[in-house]
């Protein structure tokens, strides 16, 4: 195949013998076209400087890979060969200057000083004139079938190439001292970095020693070590690709099984170069066809579990972001409930000292103490007592409400009998439950003793209320109270014949303001706070109080139980 | 904004026409010059007649092995195919310009290189211990 190409037979056999052209091959198409697609990739998903920039670092090092193929194939004529071989010191230049304004741009996320470009040019332009000018290459060598270079004008760009490494080196210093407290990116600096630098150290290290060697007696063929120069190109695009993997770079989603397959199959595919053998070649085929299929297969699986990870990622987010917002809400409620809970305090206190005085006036009235006072002013001086003595119970409901979301309220522990504390309840309430035409029946055994420390006056307030509760809720039939000792505990029950509780709203019963659907049948002034002041109090005093009822209409038993170790 | 526009032309591709324009122009010109033209000087060892020339011999440059030899200096543009296959049985500058023919001197051997004398064949310059 090659043979066809030859125009000069002493130059293929001198070229033969001094390198495998396989190896020629390799080295420099596979590098040449993997820069290109994946530049070309980059360019074509993104547009900006930095694809820009970095699509022409990978068009100069295609070009200067096809021309140094060329100049490398001496039997093409040396007319050819002097062209190709004339044009590579000013492509490497350009690639040079490109890879360093890729770098700055990637870096910076600026565009290149204008001083940059054009110091860049100036010290460039020499190399551009004595190339446009051909004193680069003044003559060929037709027994080495090579250019013969003039050493003072093909030193002076390896000279340039050093400057762009330098100043390569010192942006990454500088930029990552700058980044000093971002991790994220001084890593990413690191990565573009190390990457721009590692090929542009490998193209220069190899063809400024080539040149330098060839100048001694080094080795007779010496610019064999050019080609391991060009292995700076896969370095610099792994790290791209890692960088577009992992860091989203250009902002593209490309997933590592993308990468890894496009690369295998440049791999193989690039074997083409070098197998002669007919076998191998077809075995070549199917393995690419096959790494090709199943890649593709990989790919797409892949892609499915990156896009639904990223979908959870999103959601994720989203909900930590509803999080928040809903934690400032919250917050915002918290405040709001506060501030109300301080004004029902405020305002309560304003309303007791009032109503003290309204009460003790009427209760001075029915007493006589202001003179004999008709039956009618003693109706309504005993209505304005009972109304008062309501409300004050209400405005005391709210008060307590407001100390315990407050956290002010003070519970003063003593020892006492708890079974004589229930029966001066109930004495209490005897005329009540008499008046309502209800039975009492309170047991507790006479010979054992209920002693308990606890609150006295909170405990008193909260079995009142329940037994009020009672009173208040069963419209007819008895009302029933057990003391009993029950294992380390005391149980108080309340069991009624009332119209009952559902079993819907037995939860709710101790939130505040919580009452029985169908408790406004019977008692149309409860506030809905006893039960949740009663469930606080008895929490507090180490006990539980709880409902149970069978239904509506099945009446209902409430269940005190304090520990008697308290 | 137009202006903008422009502006921000200038400073992002500018940069971009000089650099394709320049390696444009570079390369048409060396085109033009090397393939067209043939403008350039081919340096070729030729066989070399010891008997009437001073001959170089000793050079394992490459793989030419025509030895004695005699260096020849011509514009690639007046040189036969012959010279670069290294197959033309006498070549000689005799009637060409631009064309140098190069015989064994104590100023032309480089290293590795010595001269053969004329008709008595007496080696009368080495340069091999160099």
């Amino acid at each position: 195949m090659l043979n066809f190409f030859v125009n000069i037979n002493y130059c293929y056999n001198y070229l033969i013998d001094q390198i495998p052209v396989g190896l020629l091959l390799y080295s420099h198409i596979p590098t040449a076209l993997a820069a290109i697609f994946f530049g070309g990739y980059i360019l074509y998903k993104v547009r900006n400087l930095s694809s820009i920039t970095l699509f022409i670092v990978c068009l100069c090092f295609a070009t200067w890979c096809f021309f140094d193929l060329v100049s490398w194939f001496a039997f093409l004529g040396s007319s050819i060969t002097m062209f190709a071989w004339s044009l590579l010191d000013l492509i490497a230049l350009f690639m040079f200057f490109f890879a360093y304004y890729f770098l700055y741009t990637m870096i910076t996320g600026e565009d290149l000083p204008l001083w940059q470009k054009i110091l860049s040019f100036i010290i460039i332009l020499p190399t551009t004139i004595w190339t446009f000018l051909g004193l680069n290459l003044p003559i060929y060598d037709a027994n080495l079938c090579e250019a013969i270079e003039d050493a003072a004008i093909t030193n002076y760009p390896y000279f340039i190439e050093m400057l762009f490494i330098l100043a390569s080196v010192l942006l990454v210093f500088i930029q990552f001292i700058k980044f000093k407290k971002l991790k994220a990116n001084r890593r990413q600096i690191v990565l573009v970095g190390l990457g721009v630098i590692l090929f542009l150290v490998f193209f220069f290290s190899s063809t400024f020693l080539v040149s330098i060697l060839s100048e001694s007696s080094f080795s007779l063929y010496i610019y064999n070590y050019e080609i391991y120069g060009l292995f700076g190109m896969p370095l610099l695009l792994g790290f791209l690709v890692f960088l577009v993997v992992k860091y989203k770079i250009f902002n593209i989603k490309l997933i590592g099984a993308q990468a890894l397959i496009v690369s295998l199959v440049i791999l193989i595919g690039s074997q083409f170069l070098f197998v002669e053998e007919f076998s191998a070649k077809i075995l070549i085929s199917l393995t690419l066809v096959v790494t090709g299929l199943i890649g593709i297969n990989l790919i797409i699986s892949v892609k499915r579990e990156v896009e639904q990870r990223e979908q959870i990622e999103k959601q994720e987010i989203n909900l930590k972001k509803t999080n928040n917002q809903l934690v400032i809400v919250n917050q915002r409620l918290k405040d709001l409930d506060k501030q109300k809970t301080e004004f029902v305090s405020f305002a309560s206190h304003q309303l007791r000292s009032p109503l003290t005085a309204i009460k003790g006036y009427a209760s001075l009235i029915l007493e006589g103490d202001y003179g004999q006072v008709t039956d009618d002013l003693r109706k309504a001086a005993q209505i304005i007592f009972e109304s008062t003595k309501t409300l004050a119970v209400v405005v005391d409901d709210y008060l307590n409400v407001s100390r315990i979301e407050l956290g002010q309220m003070k519970y003063d522990l003593t020892l006492f009998d708890l079974k004589l504390l229930v029966k001066s309840v109930i004495d209490e309430h005897k005329p009540n439950i008499n008046n309502a035409g209800l039975e009492l029946y309170f047991n507790a055994d006479t010979n054992s003793e209920y002693n308990i420390k606890a609150d006295k006056e909170k405990l008193k307030q909260v079995i009142a209320n329940v037994i009020d509760n009672s009173v208040k809720y069963t419209p007819k039939g008895k009302i029933e109270v057990d003391l009993i000792h029950y294992k380390d505990c005391f149980r108080l029950i309340v069991k009624d014949t009332g119209i009952g509780i559902s079993k819907e709203v037995i939860p709710k019963l101790f939130s505040k303001f919580s009452r029985a659907t169908n408790a406004s049948k019977t008692n149309i002034r409860g506030t809905g706070l006893g039960l949740f002041i009663a469930k606080e109090i008895i929490t507090a005093n180490k006990g539980k109080i709880w409902v149970e009822s069978e239904g509506e209409g099945k009446g209902s038993q409430f269940i005190i139980e304090l520990n008697t170790s308290v | 904004m137009k202006k903008n526009l422009i502006k921000g032309f200038d400073k992002t591709h500018l940069v971009f026409i000089v650099v394709l324009l320049a390696l444009s122009i570079v390369g048409i010109n060396r085109y033009r010059n090397y393939i067209f033209d043939r403008n350039f000087f081919i340096a070729v060892n030729v066989p070399c007649d010891v008997d009437i020339e001073s001959c170089f011999d000793g050079s394992s440059d490459s793989s030419f092995d025509d030895h004695p030899y005699k260096k020849i200096l011509i514009k690639a543009n007046q040189a036969p195919t012959c010279l670069q296959e290294h197959s033309c049985e006498f070549f000689s500058c005799v009637g060409l310009n631009n064309c140098e023919e190069v015989q064994c001197s104590e100023r032309d051997i480089v290293e590795e290189e010595f001269c053969y004398a004329g008709r008595d064949n007496q080696l009368y310059f080495d340069n091999t211990n160099e």
